[in-house]
């Protein structure tokens, strides 16, 4: 279809040719409603006039008014030039009219009934759409739909828009259905890339329908070259999204490799031919059944899983295609120009809703329309459209915490179902039905809900009235999509709620919450709604079609704040500002004011939407002008700081040479943030028994669900990286950004993968990052000096290893098991629940979440039930858990990878497994004399084998470094590296296990090396990027592995029976023969062994976890020593849980939900589940590093001595200490800093660090030169 | 001869009258007599109502419709009008409230917010209307209640709007009737001598050169002709001139307007006849009143004189001569023939309206508007320009009939003529140091450079 402009603006006029083409139609499965349809006969009415006659208008209302008598405003604009009558927009038969008897009579009289289905247009699924109100969860039955009827129901859907809004409206509709809010292409291009699906950075998949329901693909105005995309971040074209059923698995899972012919496909509705499977039954050699299907990619159940998700589980959905799902406070919209332009009741906090809050969260009208019921859900608040638009109606869309940022700009994240979990989940463990849970699910992605009291829709709105009564959080009104959200209060890195002035409010105050700062934005503490920043192009889109959101934002902070050197433009100047920007002086509010003006010198703003509201903008640059009432010397210092060596003795002011803060270089939002939002984790389990609707296209019925759960939601944690070109390479905050683990679990209930990460299409880990906006502005609650520079007094080594994405080791995901490396065996200890909430067996969420269960585990004496174990050759005394292998380090057994794939699969017996069928066709072993530890640099699933250097595959590495602008791989993460007492350093190629192809799973060795001896007795190795260290007997080996090939000793610490090490940024921390000792590596080339000494009896492997460093330290337990000093650690605790735990030889440390867990390999005892925190026992559980109140909730003896056990899965490391990327990063160019640039935060050219105090200090002021005064503000106009 | 002459102009006059009549019959409905947007009994929508990027507040104009279409955008951004209003929330508007004692500030007062804003009756102001956006739209092309709904509408015509309420501005005498009701006063919105003395800044308005600078948010094209027909600057500048004079005029002669207790009503006067320190003295024998006595602003009646000279060539010197009279009558000299001076003023004033149709029917060439511009020159070279507002006014319609000429091609060298009239702005830049004798040298040096130009 081709449409014409017929409107004038020469600004639209690159838009004039808009393709909306039709793609193949994807054939329609199962629909179950089909036979319920009506066929009818539908004729749309003539599109909307532009100008009319009130005459003529007049009698496209004659009868509809008859029975609606009265509406709010009766074109729904509030413009008295707008003309129009009920069926030039709602179309239907105007003139059929009632007397007044029958209007006021009793509206199930058959007159009445009679006369209002001849006036209305009857939808083709009646039982269905059965009244005006906004039905629950329509999705694709929308499309089910003749376009007549979505226009009688709402004129402003996509569908119809053209014919209802076009004569006035066009351009905007069509930038409308190529935007973000109606394509999401941001989430589907972000979700395939990620996780392998799709290897277009660029992408190529975005949802948009034609005039009757089809699926479209949209074509960009412009055909956009290389330059344009990267710098301007625009797309050519978005194709609508394959079904699920045929996308191919990306993932690299064992049971998708081929095979399994005794496995039939289980969905006879994906159109299987021989459904019986009697093709052959018996298992052929080498093509074990436990696979997937013996039918290629994208048939049966070899698909790729997250696609699941995107068609069948509400995350971001649903988009402004489709009507909101209108059932459940906060989630009632309509969709297309109605979705934002009719506002509903949704939240009643007049902060996020403004003057909409009092008309409550339960979708009620205010209409004065009679026919309209008025205690009914699902109708908009009146029969009018605004541009008074409060941030509630944003909300209904943007509250998916990792992704948009509604919630952060209101101080609130996703509640990680801990915090008062007695007010949360019922007192009584339940059990729900299957009906029970579909129900849930189907408002609620969360599994965790069907346990919990919120899936009660009734619990739900009022959750935020129990705030008076809560110890640990607050919650917010809004609850779409059924979720609860709680607020982010300011702390210190310990946890202790802090006041505005800082000072410390007691954990016991009944008033705490009203006392400590609430971080929301100060954009909205001072009134300010979304519609306030973002106007009507961010919402609109410019026409152009994007695929990251950022991209798509013309407003930026300096366009109404300015710069610490000039006086705001009132221009945007955002990515996609047109050229010269937008001029905000030019827009009015919907009642008719100027929303900017400059009055006296001062910039007024006044409220879009509430016409009583104005405010005057803070201008940086009064705030570095000493003479000015404003003048504020923290922020002046902050942004006049100077650059380079002026800089790091402290100089600022406006007299020097190059500011180090330059908006050049960065985000004003680099600083300007209070706190990020971080999802460290969702798991997706998919579960093939639940027969669920298709939420996109053409909906249906098929089986499958995934449940949607986020596992890690933190609000401490502040990284940094690069944003992209669009955003102009600026040093930007970064935030973990939802990385997925999935389960599947098939229709006999067998587990056949669990909680695996997939790989990103660079072959990165999916543990996603991306640079981001936070919308967490505060004035006072700033990232200061020390939050990115070493600190004067040297106490955030932890925080500086966060920031640059290194990682801290807290928030790691151990998961169902916990992986131990034992005298003779390998184990796998079940420590935490199937279902979700995955809560660890003991732990307080056990507690409340599965009351029941948690009695059974104190009637087990804290016993854990469950354990799977293989024998191993010999000591098993280093072991990590990457994918679905295992690789440890088995002494005389030398070097093996165990396929650990089916660990809770119930079909499978021996679920730890050697290989999969004949160590002929696999064999992961690589025998050496005495392999004492290995390390693989990373633990995160990566496949550099898909961003392959030129010489290997010239083809993706144009695709992946040209267009997607991906940095290398550095050689290191081909390997394993293994240490050996006698040959010294072994050097394994591991790649083979990521690249899909099963038949090529062999392992040798490629270097061995231990020239001299020097590694002799080596017994465990430590990576820190491309230097590893290695413990021995005689000392610290430090080795330069840049070629891994060829390795390069360094230096050799000479220490006295080294036993382990492990690195947080500049330090390393080592245990031998006397205890603890701490070496500084801030230069790998010349590691310094410090004085510091923490004297141990018997001090075994340790670990480090931000500022508390966990040693074994055999009978003594396990010593907890603060770290945040680094060069001067003290014991924190000494733990034995009264001495139970009394031969400590390994301990890793991770988080499930809110609380802090210990794993510790306890020797002869086996294993220790130690809950570090928890609400009721360290109520600052909510800290970057709150003390620890460690409480041993769970053990059990393991098959033979635990010697180690497996690290959990990195969730914030992103890249190496030497500055080598290991994570996806979304956005096209973004990326992590490259080793040089960390060390521009931290160290001086000739290698010695520079250190920061957060203090003023005006004898470090340099003024400006020239003693011009400074401008005044009227000249500035 | 000169009987003859004399009563060949009674004649003209009268046919002069009779045409008038005619084309005043012809017009009445849409522009001399149109009912002023302040005084409309139409409700005021709000200027938000235009402002949508499809209707008149395009970010840029469209080339396929017969308005701009960008009219809002470039009032928002450009058009001091805007600023009105917050002009009475600054320091000396407070102090000017204060000084006049209003009861109320300076923007909730009417007597400021009649010309500072768009200031309807609060019955007549609709949902939208927001008084702080100051001149709006409603404040010029007259309340939308009756004409929004119609105006976009295929079949609406330049009439029906304006008979639907919409303020007929494409006419030059409407247009200043309305622009000279706040830029001088008419005798519902005034601004008297006692504002001024309370701190009001001097006014100084012309309407072409304001309509030019406003900036002027249309633009004269075919549509522009077709719609509301002819339009020259040059008419627009000289008809500014007579409804302007007519205005002073008509306000001296005005009962209530002209008087102030027992002093005439100052502001009608010449600033700087009094205005400038004892020691200097600023009189100047051009109006034949003598020293000591102060005069009536004639600003516009100069204009006039050039304009009548060439317009109306045989009775130049007679209408130089009743103005000279009447300055006389209104110094205290008497009216050579007797007349009271508010009877010379009237008499003034009534001659003026046969020069509307006059100037209606001029065609202002290139050989007439350059007489025009000569005669102007001819008025500096006699010592007209003397008092500073007849300086000023002299600038503005020399500045605009040079665009003009230049547009015609009749000037040699546009940039010859801009640095000539840089100077003279320079000249102008300070009322109370301006010296008239530096203008007249500047003027005769214009004058060379334009008679060079043939």
């Amino acid at each position: 279809m081709l449409f014409n402009l017929s409107l004038k603006s020469g600004l639209y006029r690159a838009l004039a040719i808009v393709a909306l083409a039709l793609l193949a139609v994807i054939p329609i499965n199962g629909i179950s409603s089909e036979e319920a349809l009506t066929h009818r006969d539908y004729t749309m009415a003539p599109d909307a006039p532009k100008t009319q006659t009130e005459a003529d208008a007049k009698q496209k209302s004659e009868g509809c008014m008859s029975c609606h008598t009265t509406t709010d405003r009766h074109t729904m604009h509030a413009n008295p030039g707008v003309v129009l009558g009920c069926a030039d927009c709602h179309g239907g038969n105007a003139s059929i009219t009632v007397s007044r008897e029958v209007a006021d009579g009793d509206h199930k009289a058959h007159e009445y009934r009679e006369a209002m289905e001849h006036a209305h247009i009857l939808p083709r699924d009646e039982k269905f759409w059965r009244s005006s109100a906004n039905p629950e969860s329509s999705y694709a039955r929308l499309n089910k739909e003749h376009p007549a009827f979505i226009r009688f129901i709402n004129p402003g859907d996509l569908r119809t828009a053209r014919q209802a809004c076009g004569s006035c409206h066009l351009p905007i509709i069509q930038a409308q259905e190529r935007s973000l809010m109606s394509t999401s292409a941001m989430l589907w291009g972000g979700a395939s890339y990620n996780n392998g699906i799709l290897p277009y950075k660029r992408y190529i998949i975005g949802e948009a329908y034609t005039h009757d329901s089809e699926p479209a693909a949209l074509v960009n105005p412009i055909k956009a070259d290389s330059e344009l995309y990267v710098h301007k971040g625009i797309l050519n074209r978005l194709d609508p999204l394959p079904a699920w059923e045929t996308i191919p698995p990306a993932d690299i899972f064992r049971v998708f490799e081929r095979g399994g012919r005794n496995i039939n496909s289980t969905f006879p509705e994906v159109g299987l031919p021989n459904i019986t499977g009697t093709l052959q039954r018996v298992d052929e050699p080498g093509r074990p059944d436990i696979k997937q299907s013996n039918r290629g990619p994208g048939t049966g159940s070899n698909i790729a899983v997250p696609v699941i998700n995107i068609t069948k589980t509400r995350l971001n959905d649903p988009h402004l295609w489709f009507l909101g799902t209108n059932e459940q406070a906060g989630d009632y919209r309509s969709s297309g120009c109605s979705g934002c332009h009719s506002i509903y009741a949704n939240d009643r906090d007049p902060l996020h809703a403004g003057p909409y809050a009092k008309f409550g969260n339960e979708g009620t009208s205010q209409t004065t329309d009679p026919t309209i019921p008025k205690n009914e859900s699902g109708h908009p608040l009146k029969h009018e459209f605004t541009r008074a638009i409060p941030s509630s109606q944003c909300m209904v869309c943007h509250m998916h915490q990792p992704n948009i940022f509604v919630n952060s700009f209101y101080g609130y994240t996703m509640w990680d179902y801990e915090s008062d979990a007695p007010s949360m989940w019922p007192e009584k463990q339940k059990y729900p039905t299957d009906a029970e849970i579909r129900a849930i699910n189907e408002r609620n992605p969360e599994e965790a809900a069907i346990r919990g009291k919120w899936s009660d829709p009734e619990f739900l709105k009022n959750v935020s009235t129990l705030n008076s009564t809560l110890k640990d959080t607050q919650f917010a009104d809004y609850h779409g999509h059924g979720w609860n959200f709680r607020a982010i209060f300011k702390r210190n890195r310990k946890g202790a709620l802090l006041d505005a002035k800082g000072n410390i409010v007691d954990d016991n105050d009944p008033k705490k919450f009203s006392k400590a700062v609430h971080l929301s934005s100060i954009h909205m503490d001072i009134g300010m709604q979304c519609v306030d920043c973002h106007f009507a192009q961010d919402m609109h889109g410019n026409g152009h079609i994007y695929g990251e959101v950022a991209a798509a934002i013309e407003i930026d902070c300096s366009d109404c704040h300015g710069t610490a050197t000039t006086y705001p433009t009132l221009h945007t100047s955002g990515p996609a500002a047109r050229p010269g920007g937008l001029d905000l002086t030019t827009l009015t509010t919907q009642d008719g004011r100027r929303r900017f003006e400059w009055i006296d010198g001062k910039l007024i703003q006044r409220s879009a939407i509430d016409p009583k509201k104005e405010w005057t903008m803070s201008l940086v640059k009064d705030t570095m002008n000493p003479n000015h009432p404003q003048y504020n010397a923290k922020a002046a210092r902050a942004k006049l700081m100077a650059a380079g060596e002026e800089g790091q003795q402290g100089q600022w002011g406006l007299g020097v040479k190059k500011f180090a803060h330059d908006n050049s270089k960065m985000t004003c939002y680099t600083c300007h943030l209070s706190w990020t939002t971080s999802c460290a984790g969702c798991h997706l389990p998919i579960q093939a028994n639940w027969k669920t609707e298709r939420h996109h296209y053409e909906g249906g019925e098929t089986r499958n669900y995934a449940t949607y759960n986020p596992q890690v939601a933190r609000d401490d944690m502040f990284q940094l990286g690069l944003s992209g070109p669009v955003k102009g390479s600026k040093i930007t905050p970064v935030r973990s950004s939802s990385a997925l683990i999935l389960s599947s679990t098939n229709s006999n209930r067998e587990r056949i993968y669990i909680q695996q990460p997939p790989i990103a299409s660079s072959g990165f880990s999916s543990q996603a990052f991306a640079p981001h906006y936070p919308h967490t502005e505060r004035k006072e609650e700033t990232k200061t000096c020390s939050d990115c520079h070493i600190s004067k007094d040297n106490d955030n080594n932890a925080i500086m290893a966060q920031l640059l994405l290194q990682g801290t080791n807290f928030v790691n995901f151990v998961g169902f098991n916990a992986w131990l490396g034992e005298e003779r065996h390998v184990e796998a200890v079940t420590v935490t629940e199937w279902d979700e909430p995955q809560a660890v067996i003991g732990s307080y969420l056990q507690r409340y979440a599965y009351p029941d269960y948690f009695k059974e585990h104190q009637d087990h004496k804290h016993e854990l039930q469950l354990a799977q174990d293989h024998s191993a050759a010999d000591r098993v005394n280093c072991l990590q858990l990457r994918g679905e292998y295992l690789y440890a380090a088995e002494g005389k057994g030398g070097f093996r990878v165990y396929d650990v794939a089916s660990i809770a699969n119930k079909g499978i017996a021996q679920r730890i497994i050697t290989a999969p069928f004949s160590s002929m066709g696999h064999d992961t072993h690589v025998a050496s004399k005495n392999a004492t530890c290995m390390a693989i640099p990373t633990n995160q699933s990566i496949a550099p084998s898909r961003n392959p250097d030129e010489s290997t595959d010239k083809a993706r590495f144009e695709l992946m470094r040209k267009t997607n602008q991906e940095q290398a791989f550095h050689a290191i993460y081909h390997y394993a590296f293994i240490t050996d007492a006698v040959e010294g350093l072994i050097v394994v190629d591991v790649d083979t296990l990521a690249d899909g192809e099963p038949r090529n799973n062999f392992l040798k060795r490629a270097v061995t090396w231990n020239p001299d001896g020097i590694l002799n007795n080596a017994r465990h190795i430590t990576l820190g990027g491309h230097y590893a260290y290695v413990s021995t007997a005689k000392g610290l080996v430090v080795l330069d592995l840049d070629n891994p090939l060829k390795p390069r000793h360094i230096k050799t610490i000479a220490l006295d029976d080294v036993r382990g090490s492990a690195l947080q940024f500049r330090y390393l921390f080592v245990t031998d023969s006397t205890g603890l000792r701490v070496l500084d590596v801030t230069k790998p080339q010349e590691p310094v062994l410090l004085p510091a000494q923490i004297p141990l009896k018997n001090a075994q492997k340790l670990y480090l976890a931000r500022t508390y460093a966990y040693v074994a330290a055999g009978e003594q337990g396990l010593a907890i020593i603060d770290i945040e000093k680094p060069e001067s650690p003290v014991v924190y605790q000494m733990f034995t849980a009264d001495g139970k735990l009394n031969d400590a030889r390994d301990v890793v440390v991770g988080s499930t939900n809110a609380s802090l867990f210990a794993y510790v390999a306890d020797g002869k005892n086996g294993l220790k589940v130690v809950q570090l925190t928890a609400p009721d026992t360290q109520p600052r559980f909510y800290g970057f590093s709150p003390e620890p109140k460690p409480n041993l909730i769970a053990w059990r003896k393991t098959q033979s001595t635990a010697l180690a056990v497996s690290k959990g899965l990195d969730r914030d490391r992103a890249v190496d200490e030497t500055g080598h990327q290991i994570a996806v990063f979304g956005r096209i160019g973004a990326r992590p800093f490259t080793r040089g640039e960390m060390e521009r935060l931290y160290l001086r050219p000739d290698g010695n660090i520079w250190t920061v105090s957060d203090k003023v200090n005006n004898s470090d002021m340099i003024p400006k030169k020239s003693a011009k005064p400074a401008a005044s503000q009227e000249q500035i106009r | 001869m000169r009987r003859i002459q004399l009563g060949g102009a009674r004649i003209l006059g009268m046919n002069i009258c009779k045409m008038v009549l005619l084309c005043v019959g012809l017009s009445l409905a849409n522009s001399a007599f149109a009912v002023m947007p302040n005084l409309s009994h139409d409700q005021t929508v709000g200027s938000v109502n235009c402002a949508n990027s499809f209707c008149h507040g395009s970010i840029t104009h469209w080339d396929d419709s017969n308005v701009l279409q960008n009219e809002y955008t470039t009032w928002e951004r450009l058009d001091q009008h805007t600023k009105a209003y917050n002009v009475l929330l600054n320091k000396q508007s407070k102090l000017i409230a204060k000084n006049l004692g209003l009861k109320k500030p300076a923007h909730e007062s009417k007597v400021c917010l009649d010309c500072h804003a768009h200031n309807p009756p609060s019955e007549q102001r609709g949902e939208r209307f927001i008084m702080s956006e100051g001149i709006g739209c409603e404040g010029c092309h007259g309340p939308a209640g009756r004409w929004i709904k119609s105006h976009t509408l295929a079949s609406a015509s330049h009439a029906n709007n304006i008979e639907n309420g919409l303020y007929p501005t494409d006419s030059p005498v409407a247009q200043a009737k309305l622009c000279l009701s706040c830029h001088f006063g008419d005798q519902n919105r005034f601004i008297t001598h006692r504002i001024m003395g309370a701190g009001h800044p001097r006014i100084s308005f012309e309407l072409e050169t304001f309509t030019a600078i406003q900036p002027a948010h249309f633009r004269i094209d075919d549509d522009w002709h077709k719609r509301k027909g002819d339009y020259n600057p040059v008419k627009v500048w000289a008809i500014g001139q007579v409804i302007a004079s007519q205005q002073l005029l008509n306000a001296f002669t005005d009962p209530k307007l002209g008087r102030d207790g027992i002093f005439p009503e100052l502001v009608l006067f010449d600033c700087h006849a009094c205005h400038h320190p004892m020691s200097q003295q600023k009189w100047t024998p051009r109006l034949g009143v003598g020293p000591g006595r102060i005069r009536l602003n004639d600003s516009n009646l100069l204009m006039l004189r050039a304009i009548v000279r060439v317009v109306d060539s045989n009775r130049a010197v007679e209408f130089n001569k009743r103005i000279m009279q009447m300055h006389q009558a209104v110094s205290g000299d008497g009216d050579p023939s007797g007349l009271s001076p508010i009877e010379s003023a009237q008499k003034v004033s009534s001659s003026l309206d046969a020069y509307v149709t006059i100037i209606k029917n001029q065609e202002f060439g290139l050989p007439q508007l350059k007489q025009v511009y000569l005669a102007l020159i001819d008025e500096a070279i006699d010592g007209q320009f003397s008092d500073y507002a007849g300086a000023e006014q002299a600038y503005m319609a020399i500045s605009n009939l040079s665009l003009s000429l230049a547009k015609m091609g009749g000037l040699k060298s546009a940039a010859d003529v801009n640095r000539q009239l840089a100077n003279m702005r320079k000249t102008l830049s300070n009322d109370e140091q301006y010296q008239p004798k530096i203008l007249a040298r500047q003027l005769a040096d214009l004058k060379y450079t334009v008679s060079q130009s043939r």
